[in-house]
């Protein structure tokens, strides 16, 4: 369905009063669903510590672990215990104040139901960076090695992918306030900060938005798309297209429902908890967009904070007056992603995680010796994850081990699996691309080498 | 929900689906118009009055007023160097090595304050855009930063970036680009955005090379991918047509040794190896002999002499050439630069290699083609240029001030940023886009209208940065005169110049007057400063409220996004 296409049927049904009465504004209230699978790419930045976010909690492991992270390895009996000698990070599956012991929350109990994988040893083999800037744009250009290209790995997969729905929105968001690296080169991505921030309000209020109170006043921002009407130019045609894509959003309610201040707000469902921050917010209105069914394929989300040269800290599960900064920011994560997934999978209309999947990365790990700062610098491999319906959910990758001599460079865990090949993955196993045109998503990558970290 | 109200009710309607579309038919823009809203921020009632006092004709008048910019020091700049004087900057005269001092290993060294230098850089950047007299000098420096881009805002190169701007962009804006190239290699920014200061001996960094050839230079229409300098064909020239891998490598090898005076330690322990300045190394560098674009350079040369054969050599090629003139027609002409304009400016520019002002004469060649101010050229404003042809065509005298208050400046830079257009911002290593394509995306346009919608809201304590009210009245003394056509008339030719699409001005003109006779006077002057709340006649309702948002619509007309 294409967009004057939709148009011209909403002008229609609006004419003959059926109003949408939900929540939300569902365009295809007037057309079938689309079904396509989705892919969220959720990039890390600044440079998990992995270790951190999973450790040994016994095995032969433990010792070089707690030799060689001295003050910064997490006691066995405060990591939760996964199956083998594995043990996460306490937050992730609990507030401050929950003991280990108690029952795993978040995105520990989505990996206890087996919807979350990690991935050991990634990264990215074939070249050695550890400056974020680098790093990063070769991840997300997906050319490790060079920076310099001006499209990014999902641009080149939106054009060379073949038989993608026709969006009514937009095929691809990304999550930020410029555009994201993975998107270069895409003409017709929407990036947003938040979805609530693509409008154009900024007049005086008492023109911004319409006033029902005053028959005939009609807001500002009802006149832009009219200015944009008239003779066809590249120009025409491009600010038209902004200019309907602002009116489409603004009939959107991104807000959170709220019984007097929004009432028309978007209610997430499965007794999802957005937390009430950047991301819980960004992954809201995402899973609201999804959920419009409107030809949305690929999204980008950015969660930083991870450079912890500094005051990483130390977990103290139980004691909720304790202050553990990698803690408090695992624990946001892990509470978004858990409501993220909540939301989408107990939807009215079906469950959404069996076509939505994300996949979480960072541009490197950190080393395994502390530094004199209670923090860790710059590494190199890492863990990665994903998280779906349709995700084999567990440990993924052989550990590279942390003695002397299977340690990277003498000092950082190695990488072996390129992140790539689990992007590769996610592109041919859910979204039905060939892997034989790998190639032009991502050039040089050589044989295409699943994981099986997704179902076909 | 009412669509038919948000796409504007059934005259949209009609004309979206009966797809009714008009003939292509710009409107004739005045020659001065197109010079002056192509080669400056906005043409202004200033800036058009100086250019058509110039000379008897179109061709004279612009000859005169590009010989006039293109000697920016000539030209009094009083006034904007007063307003950036007014924002009590502290980083922009800093020294290099005070900057690093303060904002690299000092007290300010965390937090904004670390980003000071580049914030300020990116501030005066707008006051210089929107009220400097030195337009086409102005524009140059923009040229100038998009080519040899840095990530001016990344935690490494924000504290030394007003280094950057003063000492390596703006002094060879028009200068010679023998002269640019050398000192932006050398410069403590580029050092550190593309690698190049931690580049030695064996383990060489191409990082810097490879862009120095691909973006600064040759281009990649000029790079065969091979190993094999021998695979690269002679040309008329003598030189290699082009460059292979090989010559990236040997030139890394060239600039190894190239460094920043930042206390690495393998210098000594003393401050003066701290100072953030140019660093040559000779301990890091690859003596061993090199053959670099079908020439040999013989092992052991003096301190830096490597890389500056490098340089020579790479501005005396024709591909350096087409490469940066293409980049300029594209700036200042068309989005496609016509091939006969890239092979004519091309050799200007190789035959005034040594000249001091090799690039002004560059310039003017690009400028004074008939074929330069063509109707239809397709040029676009960017985001960031539609917000300074909106302060410059308003008379704003803005000076914004970073890391103040949310009203105005934070919000202003706020949104600025989510255009995706803001200073120093754009991470690789090619520069912002200049052409349309890339920035008629509906993120990029509908950012742009985003803030351009706020900015006759936004106010400094009670005035606003915009003075449009104040505007409107002194042109329309007479109340008995301010009917809504009128103001619309006076702010389009104001803003444009010429009348734009007549459905356009008529739809102004009908959020204007809502229901006011077309003749009939508005109150603009009752209950400043945003006017009367009135439930039940929409032509008294926040009439000045509805005349700076007539002018923010004015703003995302298309007519204002071409230049």
């Amino acid at each position: 369905m294409k967009r004057r296409t939709f148009l011209k049927g909403c002008g229609a049904a609006a004419g003959v009063g059926m109003l949408p009465v939900s929540g939300w504004f569902n365009p295809f209230a007037f057309g079938a669903g689309l079904q396509n699978d989705v892919l969220v790419y959720c990039f890390l930045r600044g440079g998990i510590d992995g270790l951190h976010l999973l450790a040994p909690i016994s095995g032969p492991e433990r010792f070089p672990y707690e030799d060689k992270r001295q003050n910064m390895a997490i006691p066995a009996g405060r990591l939760r215990p996964l199956e083998g000698h594995w043990g996460l990070h306490p937050r992730i599956g609990g507030a401050a104040g929950d003991p280990v012991g108690t029952v795993p929350k978040w995105l520990h109990e989505l990996y206890n139901q087996q919807r979350l994988a990690i991935i050991q040893a990634a990264g990215m083999p074939t070249v050695v960076n550890r400056s974020h800037f680098d790093a990063q744009a070769f991840m997300d250009l997906g050319t490790p090695g060079n920076k310099s290209g001006s499209q990014g790995w999902l641009a080149r997969y939106l054009a060379s992918a073949t038989g993608l729905p026709e969006p009514l929105l937009s095929s691809a968001f990304g999550f930020a306030s410029v555009q994201p690296l993975p998107l270069f080169g895409n003409d017709s991505a929407f990036t947003l900060n938040s979805a609530q921030e693509f409008r154009v309000d900024g007049f005086h209020w008492s023109w911004n938005n319409t006033n029902p109170d005053i028959a005939g006043h009609a807001g500002a921002h009802h006149q832009l798309f009219p200015l944009w009407l008239g003779a066809q130019s590249d120009l025409v045609q491009a600010g038209r297209l902004a200019a309907e894509a602002l009116a489409y959003l603004r009939e959107i309610d991104f807000r959170l429902f709220h019984p007097d201040n929004a009432p028309t707000g978007y209610q997430p469902e499965g007794g999802a908890q957005y937390p009430d921050t950047g991301l819980g917010t960004q992954l809201r209105n995402l899973a609201q967009l999804i959920k419009l069914d409107a030809g949305l394929v690929a999204a980008t989300v950015d969660f930083g904070g991870w450079d912890t040269h500094d005051g990483q800290g130390m977990p103290d599960p139980g004691n909720p007056n304790h202050f553990d900064y990698f803690g408090n920011r695992i624990e946001e994560f892990s509470r978004a992603l858990h409501a993220f997934y909540s939301d989408l999978a107990g939807s009215v209309q079906g469950d959404f995680m069996q076509r939505v999947n994300v996949v979480v990365l960072s541009e490197f790990g950190r080393r395994v010796r502390p530094n004199a700062s209670s923090g860790t610098d710059h590494g190199y491999g890492n863990v990665m994850m994903a998280l779906g319906g349709r995700v084999n959910g567990g440990l993924h990758g052989q550990f590279p081990g942390l003695d002397d001599l299977a340690l990277f460079q003498g000092q950082d865990l190695d990488a072996d699996i390129d992140y790539r090949q689990i992007l590769s993955e996610l592109l041919v196993r859910r979204l039905g691309f060939s892997a034989s045109g790998l190639e032009s998503v991502f050039p040089g990558l050589g044989s295409y080498q699943p994981v099986g970290i997704f179902q076909s | 929900m009412d669509l038919d109200n948000v796409m504007g009710g059934d005259e949209a309607d009609e004309l979206i689906f009966a797809d009714a579309f008009e003939a292509i038919s710009q409107p004739p823009v005045p020659f001065a118009r197109r010079v002056l809203e192509r080669l400056s921020y906005g043409a202004t009632p200033e800036s058009l009055a100086e250019f058509e006092a110039l000379g008897g004709d179109d061709q004279a008048r612009l000859t005169a007023w590009v010989d006039w910019q293109l000697n920016p020091q000539a030209i009094d700049d009083s006034h904007c160097q007063s307003l950036i004087l007014s924002g009590g900057y502290q980083t922009l005269d800093k020294p290099l090595a005070q900057l690093w001092a303060d904002h690299v290993r000092g007290s300010m060294s965390s937090g904004s304050q670390r980003y000071l230098p580049v914030a300020e850089t990116d501030a005066a950047r707008i006051v210089r855009a929107q009220s400097s007299r030195r337009q086409l000098y102005e524009m140059m420096v923009e040229f100038w930063h998009d080519h040899f881009n840095v990530f001016g805002w990344s935690f490494s190169i924000a504290p030394v970036f007003a280094h950057y701007d003063r000492d390596v962009i703006r002094p060879n804006a028009l200068g010679n680009f023998r002269e640019m190239i050398e000192l932006v290699a050398s410069s403590t920014a580029m050092l550190y955005y593309l690698d190049n200061r931690s580049s030695r001996g064996s383990e060489f960094n191409e990082n810097y090379a490879r862009e120095l050839l691909e973006l600064h230079t040759m281009g990649t229409d000029a790079y065969f991918p091979t190993n094999d300098p021998g695979d690269v064909p002679i040309g008329p020239d003598g030189m290699p047509a082009g460059y292979s891998d090989w010559d990236v490598y040997e030139a890394a090898r060239c600039f190894t040794g190239w460094t920043v005076r930042n206390g690495h330690w393998h210098f000594p322990s003393d401050p003066a190896y701290d100072t953030g300045e140019f660093l040559y190394w000779p301990a890091w560098h690859d003596v061993a002999g090199k053959f670099f674009l079908g020439q040999f350079i013989l092992p052991s040369q003096p301190a830096l002499d490597d890389g500056r054969r490098v340089l020579d050599r790479l501005c005396q090629h024709q591909a350096t050439a087409r490469h940066v003139c293409a980049k300029l027609i594209r700036r200042f002409v068309a989005d496609e630069p016509p091939p006969d304009l890239v092979e004519s400016v091309a050799a200007v520019f190789l035959a005034h290699g040594e000249a001091p002002d090799q690039i002004a004469r560059v310039l003017r060649h690009v400028l004074l083609a008939p074929e330069a101010f063509d109707t239809g050229s397709g040029k676009v404003r960017r985001p960031w240029e539609l917000v300074m042809a909106a302060l410059r065509k308003t008379q704003a005298d803005a000076v914004p001030i970073p890391y103040s208050d949310w009203q105005p400046w934070g919000l202003f830079f706020n949104r600025l940023n989510q255009t995706g257009h803001a200073s120093f911002r754009w991470q690789p290593p090619d520069g912002y886009p200049d052409t349309a394509s890339r920035w008629t995306s509906v993120s990029a346009m509908g950012q742009s209208w985003r803030l351009l919608s706020v900015l006759p809201e936004l106010r400094e304590g009670s005035v606003p940065v915009l003075p449009v009210v104040a505007l409107t009245l002194q042109a329309f003394p007479d109340p008995a005169s301010r009917s809504a056509a009128a103001i619309v008339d006076w702010w389009l030719d104001r803003l444009l110049g010429y009348s734009p699409e007549p459905a356009r001005r008529t739809r102004l003109i009908s959020f204007l007057r809502q229901n006011a006779a077309f003749d009939e006077p508005l109150d603009l002057e009752s209950s400043a400063p945003d006017g009367f709340w009135s439930s039940g006649n929409l032509k008294n309702h926040y009439v000045q409220a509805r005349l700076r948002t007539t002018v923010a619509l004015m703003f995302t007309l298309p007519e204002f996004h071409r230049r």
